[in-house]
């Protein structure tokens, strides 16, 4: 515990050298004073990124006969993207005038829907102003259907121009001093640039373990500390030496909190060694050590890959939502195990939706408004929010002629309800979504 | 002027002249913008000594007399009457211009500074680098030989055209430029190659490399793709066959014979365009691990790096690995009865990444706006409907002993086949309003439509952009992207994709050579694979590739196995803080920078890296830190020779203290201890992660 101490104090000075300023002081008072009265403060998001453009006309389906009729005639069943009418798992969204059906796969989180810990946010997706099938040619996002595109306007908001930060990233900036000095954004899957703040730098973790830092000796390790505080000239040094710097702080830190085996949310997880699984594992965790890290408000980042369903979409799915789950049931569960069920709000984002015109090989092709998932006890669950799209080509939610879903919410309005829940003030909603209001209802009311 | 530039600065390999006698240093006052450029010695020591002033970095070499060199001349300097005296003085390199200066009454001569070799006719002579002048911000003068620096500061109107001065060439700035180009065209400098540059010159290596043979990865042996009961992981005696699954079943064979052929293999150059390719026309393991159909394309990759472009585009289309990973094979024409169309995964990603990108460029990679300012953009849906379309009707090979059938079974030998029963006959709409008209067939319809996209002026800036990125810096000049784009259009024999005559552009453009770069922007993170390699060619490995590619994943880069077609990194990605584009830092976070810390650490103090006992005829990692270990006697001889070899003489003053005190507090005994203790200061540091 000395050894880490000091550690600290040294990492602390080598932030207040004026190294960078976007280098995460630690929190000494945390570890001086573990486990303080926290919990009645604490609150985090857990964003689930779909890699590949999840297939929403997949996740919920109209079960009423009429509605499932219209799904069927675009999806026949020799398509090989028809889900059977008898095997979709049935819900009754609250003020919905109709039931809808789950993908099979969501067996797990099924029940959270009746349980009211659960809604679907329908058709949603980047906007730069409302738009309809009129005139969505003027207005639309630019580059529709590409995925690096589409997903940077997930994650950043911005659906015109490039944007060097999401906003993820950006809440983090508003609430960062809040945060008694550990990094608001967590991220298990890497970069992204929702994460990415102009303020602020996110931690990254691998999904097991902290950050290990070898055999290194500490006269090695001091010899590096005192050169990443070397100021440099070159952006692309400081910028590697600002990453570095902030890994090995924040390795110390996190390195023995997360080596201890004695995490009550660990059995939960049992069974499920997957990707995403193992990610959810280690957000809980972290929420779990709270009073350890000292965090107040953290937005984690999880993410799975494999959701561009080009070809054999049915059984990808059934393969990919059968591990997501079993394993976002188990990180709700291990929520309310350690009284954290009503803090924490775990929602997805994709790149885009699909169309809902099957294509060769029983897949289906990039489109853009999509169906998203979001969860907790926060959550008003139990409805379905925003707009169900009329599920015909050609229709009055279709850009073209392939069923690809002009969105009826845009991801300012999603952001911004589940940053309203997280704490931000108006003014904070603002700086983080400045393309907001554009839209109307700025709160779309599934929290809190 | 970029072309006479280029001139110069690829015949730098002439030691005609006798060595430089003095340097001139720039200096640089961050508070008030102002530089100050001296080659006075004791000036040198009394603006080192200066509160407030820095070096930048920007030096290049002078005689301090007359008769130091034949055919020099003298650099009067003169100052601004009505300056602070801290800003660069005025330097004339000419006897007539010095006079004529003499007479203007807003300078004061002060004499002449030093000397330097005569600017001829043409341009500097041989064996000697243009010296451009710019100014700051703030209006302070600059002379740099870093072309970079003068394009930049040309873009916003801040520089003066022509050559101000030309500047002899040190041993010391050949060899810095020779480490330069070994990081930017292998897999690593090493000194031995490093001196072999300074002898030929990078010309006349280039070129060596553009014609040496591709090395070939070991074939593998054919696999059924659904794996046989008779192919598993057995156990002892071990023996070449022993690890059937693991060996056909997963890239852990492609990975390894990647990581040690780069270490190894001649052909260099060719291997480290293949793998930049690779992350252009991206195939991914997470798809499809069997190891010969990726053995076969990264082989594909390697065989037509230097070759027309066009080709290899062709060829990467009809690969049956490409066809599964983006979904051309079994593509079928719009059926009714299914109500399917055509799949658009690979119309879309062979625009969007391989060719064209989705913004109209200029030709130096600019987007091109409308009249509000909105970028114009390179297709839309209707053109990635009609290349669907042209992408219908290919499926597998026929497999061994297998009926041929409209839908081959998952089979990767040689390149997919028409099946003109699928394909998708109508006039198809292509770039430029072009329309592939309707019944050519499968095969003419991919060849028009192929030419099609090769025809588009983007592809020159968007690839040539892109190669610039994975070989020499994260942000090059919109001229150095123009320069490439031109070569890319006509090699100068009238050939369009001429992807040998690219790279030659790229490596010799003045933006990539030079001894020093000093543009604050300029450089690149060395992406997982490449510092890993660097690395243990710096450390003197030979390797089996086990210890290498267990590592790859944990720093971010599993090779060939990219989490999508978009790479392991997006290609746009901003740096976060500089808003500069750094694709490679789209890998870097806080568990891949510890990674990298921790794979130096690993690979430089492991005491051994012993075989892998389940792999036959492993070797292990053996390095071999002769190099350093003889000079650790003299920790400041060593940092030197670590700066000279590995930083091409970047080496921070404080880097090489911390060496040397680092070094002093272990045992002189310990050489090895303080060989290692060194070598890693150097290679963890951010000055190793970044090439420059």
């Amino acid at each position: 515990m000395r050894g880490r101490r000091v550690f600290l104090q040294r990492a602390l000075a080598l932030g207040a050298g004026g190294l960078a300023s976007r280098l995460v002081p630690l929190p000494l008072l945390s570890l001086a004073a573990p486990a303080v009265a926290q919990a009645g403060d604490y609150k985090a998001l857990v964003c689930v990124f779909l890699y590949g453009g999840v297939d929403g006309n997949s996740l919920v389906v109209p079960l009423d006969s009429s509605g499932y009729g219209q799904y069927a005639t675009v999806r026949p069943a020799a398509s090989r993207v028809k889900i059977e009418q008898s095997s979709l798992l049935p819900i009754e969204p609250a003020a919905s005038a109709v039931p809808y059906g789950m993908n099979p796969a969501l067996a797990a989180v099924h029940p959270l829907f009746a349980q009211r810990r659960l809604a679907i946010l329908a058709n949603v997706g980047p906007l730069r102003a409302p738009t309809t099938r009129s005139n969505y040619v003027a207005v639309r996002p630019d580059n529709l259907f590409s995925h690096a595109d589409q997903a940077n306007q997930w994650q950043s908001s911005v659906s015109s121009g490039e944007s060097a930060d999401g906003w993820g990233g950006r809440m983090a900036d508003q609430l960062e001093r809040a945060n008694g000095g550990f990094p608001v954004v967590t991220s298990i899957a890497g970069a992204s640039l929702f994460l990415n703040g102009r303020a602020s730098n996110p931690l990254a973790l691998p999904s097991t373990g902290g950050l290990p830092m070898g055999s290194t000796t500490e006269a090695r390790l001091a010899a590096m500390r005192a050169l990443l505080a070397v100021p440099d000239t070159n952006a692309y040094v400081r910028a590697v030496t600002e990453m570095s710097a902030q890994a090995l702080a924040l390795s110390a830190l996190v390195r023995p909190i997360l080596a201890s085996t004695s995490f009550a949310v660990q059995p939960f997880f049992a069974g499920q060694g997957n990707s995403i699984a193992q990610q959810l594992l280690q957000v809980a965790k972290l929420i779990e050590a709270r009073g350890e890290t000292g965090a107040r408000r953290q937005v984690f980042f999880v993410s799975m890959n494999g959701f561009d369903t080009h070809t054999n979409e049915l059984s990808t799915l059934a393969t990919l939502l059968g591990q997501l789950s079993p394993a976002l049931r188990a990180f709700d569960d291990a929520m309310s195990q350690i009284g954290t069920g009503d803090a924490v709000t775990t929602f997805t984002l994709s790149d885009f939706g699909r169309t809902l015109v099957p294509s060769s090989s029983g897949g289906t092709d990039h489109a853009w408004g999509n169906h998203m998932l979001v969860m907790g006890g926060a959550v008003r669950g139990g409805r379905m929010y925003g707009t169900y799209p009329v599920l015909a080509r050609a229709g009055p939610d279709d850009a073209d002629t392939n069923g690809r879903w002009i969105p009826t919410t845009s991801i300012e309005q999603y952001g911004a309800t589940l940053g309203r829940w997280f704490g931000l003030d108006g003014a904070q909603v603002a700086a983080v979504f400045p393309n907001l209001t554009r839209f109307a209802p700025q709160d779309l009311g599934f929290l809190g | 002027m970029a072309r006479r530039l280029l001139l110069f600065i690829v015949s730098l390999a002439g030691l005609a002249h006798a060595q430089p006698t003095g340097r001139a240093i720039e200096f640089h006052d961050a508070s008030r913008g102002a530089y100050f450029l001296t080659a006075d010695r004791e000036e040198i020591a009394r603006f080192d000594a200066a509160e407030g002033w820095a070096r930048t970095g920007g030096e290049f070499a002078v005689y301090v007399d007359a008769g130091d060199a034949a055919d020099l001349a003298p650099v009067c300097r003169f100052r601004p009457k009505a300056g602070t005296g801290a800003d660069t003085p005025l330097y004339i390199a000419n006897a007539e211009g010095c006079d004529a200066a003499k007479q203007y009454p807003g300078w004061v001569y002060e004499g002449i500074a030093f000397y330097a070799p005569q600017l001829q006719q043409d341009g500097c002579p041989s064996a000697t680098t243009p010296v451009l002048r710019t100014y700051s911000d703030a209006g302070s003068s600059r002379y740099s030989s870093d072309a970079t620096v003068h394009a930049k500061a040309r873009a916003r109107g801040l520089a003066e055209p022509g050559i101000a001065m030309c500047a002899a060439l040190s041993d010391a700035d050949v060899h810095a430029d020779a480490v330069r180009l070994l990081r930017q065209a292998t897999f690593g400098a090493v000194e031995s190659e490093a001196q072999r540059v300074a002898a030929i010159g990078a010309e006349a290596w280039i070129d060596e490399q553009l014609a040496m043979p591709a090395t070939l990865y070991p074939a593998y042996p054919w696999m059924p793709f659904n794996r046989l009961a008779s192919c598993p992981d057995t156990t002892p005696p071990l023996g070449p066959d022993s690890y059937c699954a693991r060996d056909n079943y997963t890239l852990f064979r492609v990975q390894l014979d990647f990581f040690r052929q780069a270490l190894s293999a001649p052909d260099q150059l060719r291997q480290r365009v293949a793998f930049a390719l690779s992350q252009i026309m991206v195939t991914s393991g997470v798809r499809n691990a069997r190891a010969y159909p990726m053995r076969d394309y990264q082989q594909l990759l390697r065989d037509r790096a230097f070759g027309r472009f066009g080709e290899l585009l062709r060829a990467v289309t009809v690969s049956p690995l490409m066809g599964e990973y983006l979904d051309m094979a079994n593509n079928d024409k719009v059926d009714p009865a299914s109500g399917t169309d055509p799949n658009e995964n690979y119309a879309r990603e062979v625009l969007q990444l391989f060719t064209v990108g989705t913004f109209l460029l200029n030709r130096d990679g600019s987007h091109k706006v409308d009249a509000d300012g909105r970028p114009l953009f390179t297709y839309g849906e209707s053109e990635i409907k009609g290349f669907a379309r042209v992408f219908t009707g290919w499926t597998y090979p026929v497999a061994p002993g297998a009926q041929p059938r409209n839908h081959n079974p998952r089979e990767f030998v040689g390149e997919m086949i028409p099946v003109e029963a699928n394909h998708e006959s109508g006039a198809k709409l292509l770039l430029r309003q072009t329309l592939a008209p309707a019944g050519m067939g499968a095969v003419r319809d991919l060849d028009f439509a192929l030419a099609n996209v090769v025809s588009h002026p983007n592809v020159g800036p968007f690839i040539g952009r892109q190669l610039i990125q994975r070989l020499v810096t994260s942000d090059p000049s919109p001229e150095y992207v123009g320069r490439v784009a031109a070569v890319f259009d006509d090699n100068g024999a009238g050939e369009r994709g001429d992807l040998r005559a690219v790279v030659r552009a790229i490596l010799l453009d003045p933006e990539a050579r030079g001894a020093r770069k000093i543009d604050p922007g300029y450089g690149k993170l060395s992406e997982p694979v490449l510092y890993m390699t660097s690395l243990a060619r710096a450390a003197g490995a030979r390797t089996d590739g086990v210890f290498l590619r267990a590592w790859s994943s944990q720093l971010g880069q599993s090779l060939f196995y990219a989490p999508s077609v978009f790479n392991y990194y997006p290609a746009d990605y901003l740096v976060p803080g500089s808003g500069l584009p750094g694709p490679e830092f789209g890998a870097l976070n806080s568990a891949t920078a510890n990674a990298r810390l921790n794979f130096a650490n690993n690979l430089i103090f492991a005491a051994e890296i012993a075989p892998d006992p389940t792999l036959d005829g492993a070797i292990g990692t053996v390095r071999d830190f002769s190099p350093y270990v003889a000079l650790a006697s003299d920790p400041d001889k060593l940092a030197g020779m670590l700066d000279r070899t590995l930083l091409a003489g970047t080496m921070p003053p404080p880097l090489r203290a911390r060496i040397v005190s680092s070094l002093r507090a272990l045992p002189a005994a310990n050489a090895l201890e303080r060989a290692r203790t060194a070598l890693w200061l150097v290679v963890a540091s951010p000055w190793f992660q970044v090439q420059r």
